[in-house]
């Protein structure tokens, strides 16, 4: 099983140990929470690739060149 | 020139890895603390994101300002705060990385030892294997001194992630 890593820092002891069930708990919910925040940010990523794709497009249907679109998004 | 860097202590997790590394008792002499990681997750995907948890988190507001960029996305920015005893404070590269690969993850505490103060701190983190990287400001609204830090990940840490942590001196 992984073990907790802890050094005490003022003795220099360095300690491993099985977590307790508190800690357990707490890490399922910050597993949750770090998932969560991981799928929101990919989601934020993505619509923002889609709106740029699509901005992109709209200026590229008025006539822009791509070096113009692509001095405009500089 | 001054030595004003201190290696206070640094652990390396073994071929097991590790649940978390965790330094307590943190010395209260040293002006301000930096806290070197060089991470990688057991498990999850390409990125798997890192938590450093002060001792003086508890249910306290944190408040986040964070840039991040990719391979696929020129770059964005993102905001947000967290209610709980823990905060994301960079990414690592996840098993399924490619092998040998660590991120880096730089944590800075100012005046950490002040128990009248406020303890915000800088973090900067890069991921090994790709464009990605992130920069947060971090509040944490108490006056405590931070005692401890516990860095982990949404997965266990890999085998041979290190942390080093340091105490600076003002002079």
């Amino acid at each position: 099983m992984t073990n907790a890593i802890e050094v005490n820092c003022e003795t220099g002891e360095v300690t491993e140990r099985p977590l307790t069930v508190e800690e357990l708990a707490e890490r399922e919910v910050m597993a949750a929470q770090a998932e969560a925040e991981r799928i929101e940010a990919e989601r934020v990523a993505a619509e923002l690739a889609a709106a740029k794709e699509s901005a992109q497009a709209k200026l590229a249907a008025l006539g822009l060149t791509a070096d113009e679109i692509a001095a405009l998004t500089k | 020139m001054a030595i004003t860097y201190y290696a206070i202590s640094t652990i390396t997790a073994g071929s097991s890895g590790a649940v978390s590394i965790d330094f307590t008792n943190i010395p209260q002499t040293y002006t301000d603390l930096k806290l070197v990681v060089s991470a990688r997750s057991a498990t999850g995907s390409s990125l798997q994101y890192l938590t450093v948890t002060p001792s003086n988190s508890g249910s306290l507001t944190f408040r986040n300002l964070v840039t991040e960029g990719s391979t696929t996305v020129s770059s964005y920015t993102s905001a947000g705060y967290g209610t709980g005893g823990q905060v994301t404070s960079g990414a690592a590269p996840g098993n399924g990385a490619t092998s040998g690969i660590f991120g880096s993850l730089e944590l800075y505490f100012s005046n950490y030892s002040s128990t009248t103060l406020y303890k915000s701190y800088l973090v900067d983190s890069v991921m090994g294997n790709a464009l990605w990287f992130w920069q947060g400001a971090n509040l944490i609204s108490a006056n405590a001194a931070i005692t401890s830090l516990s860095i982990t990940s949404a997965s266990n840490l890999a085998a041979y992630t290190s942390a080093t942590l340091y105490g600076i001196k003002n002079s």
